[in-house]
């Protein structure tokens, strides 16, 4: 479904992605790991968008993606919850879901996707009226993440949905996104946890320094001993 | 070596101008003395913005303040010009660390309407004071004498203003280079890391603001001495946008920028003039009631292009501009002189 | 007795302000930018309109509505052309450019239209509504309704419509809007051709009482500075009260402390910075550090 094929992009002067290729199936997790800086951000900001390649190619369904704006790639079917939560602080719940649903025009979809978002996060249901700026870390993680699914995508960018959580409310929000997965959205997740996101994932790539240094399904990577003494603490 | 020699030679030919020039560029040394006085302000106006990040858009009421206040010294109490002048400066520094208070809650737009607002403000309420600033109407405040000598000439006061601005430049430099000025840019880039490293952000943005109104109060002292007559309402918000195109023209955060800024702004006018009055000498364009309202006012809409390309095209002023120019003058100097070189010499 | 038609003059000039505030307070509501050029686009707007009317034979309305139309394209231009470069430049390179157009817009509309001041007609004409012992001029209860209506339309589209919360959305946090899928671009542009549709609203029912002159809202844009930081700069009914309570109280301190009329305005503006910089309906605006 989504493919990236030899893509090198960067800041400036600065190349931050070398060579990558990457895949992910219909449906499938795939998780993309490596330290700090090690180009998993960059990654997802060029296949959202934000950041054009500066070469190689990133196809959605067959179709070049490379050089369209974010605004244009978000209909076809990708949605983001990205670095930083970015919520919108001054809009209420309710109202940044509903700018999650922006692109779509079919209302009773809408709605019924708006009950289906809220069953999978009572705590947003509670708090639908407040603003967004007196939610707690882990309400606005997962009401990024509510946002992104608003727009019933496809492919769902998750960008360290566990950064600064406490671990019950991580493993909350793991849950829902295996639950979505397994409603059909493919899901690529870039998280420093490696541990978790191992056992989340059904295929995982490791970044070294912008390049690719290893791929394959989770389960075997997670009793690969290099990945072991690297990434999961030995 | 030769830069100094340039330095020394530059200094005496700007010492000797006032004297060597013939009598019909007299124009030419008014507009520098206005020049310069507005460079004082436009250097003071720089290390409150440029260096401490603070917006002000109602500079021209600290000068106006200061020049009523020398005015009210020198005239009317009978305080010798001499020290009217620095004393004007410190109740105009007075008036700014006040200013400097509401503005500790404000930043960015919210204090861009503040002083905006100040700046109407304080001419107004100088109105009021009809016995001390003559309201509408003005006063004409007197010119200053020195051992006999009158400096009523625009010739002599050049002088009087070239000390001034080089003892406030060395001032300026001086407060760039200490822990106030390094104080000053912490609170301009982050005023939250300021405040993590222990910098009080009141007693450095009052400081600020202070110190930008003494240089705004002795140039209105030194001005109103100059024109000879003052009234509030000439310190409103035309003299405030040319100070701050000049130090954004020039370069923010240089002493260099606001003096270079402020002599190119004081001398475009004259440029512009030129040109209209040669083009409606040639009559070409009598009969264009357009072209009539362009010779009458072409400043403005310069000054407005001017500030739009600067910020879109040269956001470091134009002593960045030269700086680039002497980098690119120098690697290419560089890159002559290897080629120079003959090969098998190291 | 007279009080209460002081307080109605108050409100007269008041909903000018308020009108004058609107666009202020919507440009900067949505797109962070002080506009220090809004007065001249008003001035602008009410020239092409007294132009339109008395070169062209436009009946007023009519004129109107045109000039509404060539001010929503000059505020989209605008944006296009000076705005939108600097959307990653420090704060004060914008405000620096808002300041650059303000003299070119002033600069050449006096090339265009010189500098003499020329009367400029009210949409209403018609004896003044008296109400027991109160006068009601026609020209001051359009202003105030035409003020009221914008306030109560803004309102709504900022509450109610996708459009509003997507043009509040953009102003807070422009990469998230465009991961939601929104032309922030669009937005922006449709933002500033309100905000010129407002400042030439303002301006054709602010001509009339100021006659129409290069610099007739060179005194007004500190009124409407001053509206808008009393009613809050992030909440456009805020513009309309700031608007009315400024014009009323104004009236009321030129009745007891006449020498103070003038000054009042802009010490207010200090004054309500220092103790409430939010205004009245205003919401501080928390920063990330």
């Amino acid at each position: 479904m989504l493919k990236l094929t030899n893509v090198s992009a960067s800041y400036g002067r600065i190349e931050a992605l070398h060579d990558i290729s990457l895949e992910v199936p219909e449906g499938k997790i795939v998780a993309l790991l490596g330290a700090n800086g090690a180009g998993k951000t960059t990654t997802l900001r060029v296949i959202a968008g934000i950041l054009h390649p500066t070469r190689g190619s990133v196809t959605f369904d067959g179709r070049d993606i490379s050089r369209m704006e974010t605004e244009e790639i978000v209909p076809l079917g990708i949605a983001m919850s990205p670095e930083g939560r970015q919520i919108f602080t001054g809009l209420t719940v309710a109202e940044n879901l509903r700018m999650g649903s922006y692109t779509r025009k079919d209302k009773a979809g809408v709605e019924r996707d708006l009950e289906w978002v809220l069953s999978l996060f009572p705590r947003l249901k509670e708090r639908l009226n407040q603003v967004g700026a007196t939610l707690s870390g882990g309400e606005q993680q997962m009401l990024a993440i509510a946002r992104a699914l608003m727009a019933r995508p496809r492919l769902l960018l998750l960008d360290e949905p566990s950064l600064g959580l406490a671990p019950m409310i991580v493993r909350d929000i793991f849950t829902i996104i295996r639950k979505v997965n397994s409603e059909g959205t493919a899901v690529l997740l870039v998280e420093q946890n490696a541990n978790l996101a191992l056992r989340t994932a059904d295929y995982a790539y490791i970044l070294e320094t912008g390049k690719l240094a290893m791929h394959g399904p989770a389960a075997e990577l997670r009793r690969n001993p290099e990945v072991k003494r690297i990434y999961l603490g030995g | 070596m030769t830069r100094k020699l340039l330095y020394v030679i530059g200094f005496a030919a700007v010492l000797a101008l006032p004297q060597v020039l013939p009598e019909e560029l007299n124009w030419l040394i008014m507009l520098l003395d206005r020049a310069l006085m507005i460079a004082i302000v436009a250097i003071g106006l720089n290390i409150l913005t440029g260096n401490a990040g603070q917006i002000s858009l109602g500079h021209a009421a600290f000068m106006g303040f200061g020049a009523f206040v020398c005015y009210g010294l020198t005239d009317i109490i009978g305080v010798p010009f001499w020290f009217s002048v620095p004393i004007a400066g410190f109740v105009a520094a007075i008036l700014g660390w006040g200013l400097g208070f509401p503005a500790l809650r404000l930043s960015g737009h919210y204090l861009a309407i503040a002083t905006l607002g100040f700046g109407y403000a304080i001419p107004q309420i100088l109105n009021l004071f009809e016995g001390w600033t003559g309201g509408w109407t003005g006063v004409k405040p007197s010119v200053p004498t020195l051992f006999g000598i009158s400096f009523s000439s625009d010739r002599a006061y050049f002088y009087l203003i070239l000390v001034t601005l080089v003892v406030l430049v060395w001032i300026a430099r001086n407060i760039q280079r200490s822990a106030v000025g390094r104080a000053f840019i912490a609170l301009r880039d982050s005023e939250v890391a300021a405040q993590a490293m222990g910098i009080s952000l009141a007693k450095y943005k009052t400081m600020a603001f202070a110190i930008s109104a003494f240089y705004a109060g002795v140039a209105g002292g030194l001005w109103a001495h100059w024109l000879n007559y003052i009234s509030p309402g000439n310190f409103g918000f035309g003299i405030s946008i040319e100070l701050f195109t000049i130090i954004v023209l020039g370069g923010l955060g240089t002493v260099s920028g606001a003096i270079v800024g402020a002599l190119f702004l004081g001398l475009l006018p004259k440029l512009t003039e030129i040109i209209s009055l040669s083009l409606q000498r040639s009559g070409a364009f009598a009969d264009s009631f357009f072209m009539q309202n362009v010779f009458k006012n072409s400043n403005q809409v310069l000054t407005g292009v001017i500030l739009i390309l600067v910020v879109l095209y040269l956001p470091m002023g134009l002593v960045d501009l030269w700086r680039k120019a002497r980098v690119w003058w120098e690697t290419r100097r560089q890159a002559a002189g290897r080629q120079a070189v003959p090969r098998g010499v190291k | 007795m007279i009080l209460a038609q002081q307080i109605i003059s108050g409100l007269a000039t008041g909903s000018l302000y308020a009108l004058a505030a609107l666009g202020l307070v919507l440009i900067f509501k949505t797109s962070d930018v002080v506009n220090f050029a809004q007065g001249e686009m008003a001035m602008f707007g009410t020239f092409i309109a007294f132009t339109l009317m008395m070169k062209g034979g436009v009946p007023y309305w009519g004129a109107f509505v045109l000039a509404l139309v060539f001010a929503a394209v000059f505020g989209m231009l605008i944006e296009r052309i000076v705005i939108r470069p600097l959307s990653t430049a420090p704060l004060i390179s914008v405000l620096i450019a808002t300041l650059g157009l303000l003299n070119i817009i002033n600069g050449v509309a006096g090339w265009i239209w010189g500098y003499d001041p020329k009367p400029f007609p009210t949409g209403i004409s018609g004896a003044p509504i008296r109400v027991g012992g109160l006068v009601f001029t026609l020209p001051t209860l359009l202003n105030l309704a035409v003020a009221l209506v914008l306030m109560l339309a803004f309102f709504a589209l900022f509450k109610y419509s996708l459009m509003g919360i997507a043009m509040r959305a953009v102003a807070e946090n422009r990469l998230a809007a465009r991961l939601v899928g929104v032309h922030t671009n669009r937005v922006l542009a449709i933002t500033w051709g309100l905000g010129g549709i407002l400042a030439a609203t303002a301006g054709i029912l602010i001509a009339p009482v100021t006659t129409l002159s290069i610099n007739m809202m060179a005194e007004m844009q500190v009124k409407a500075f001053t509206a808008g930081v009393l009613g809050g700069f992030t909440s456009l009914p805020g513009a309309v009260v700031g608007g009315l309570l400024l014009g009323v109280l104004e009236n009321l301190v030129g009745q007891f402390i006449p020498q103070l009329k003038t000054p009042f305005a802009f010490a207010l503006i200090v004054l309500v910075l220092i103790f409430r910089p939010a205004g009245l309906l205003g919401t501080v605006q928390r920063k990330k550090v």
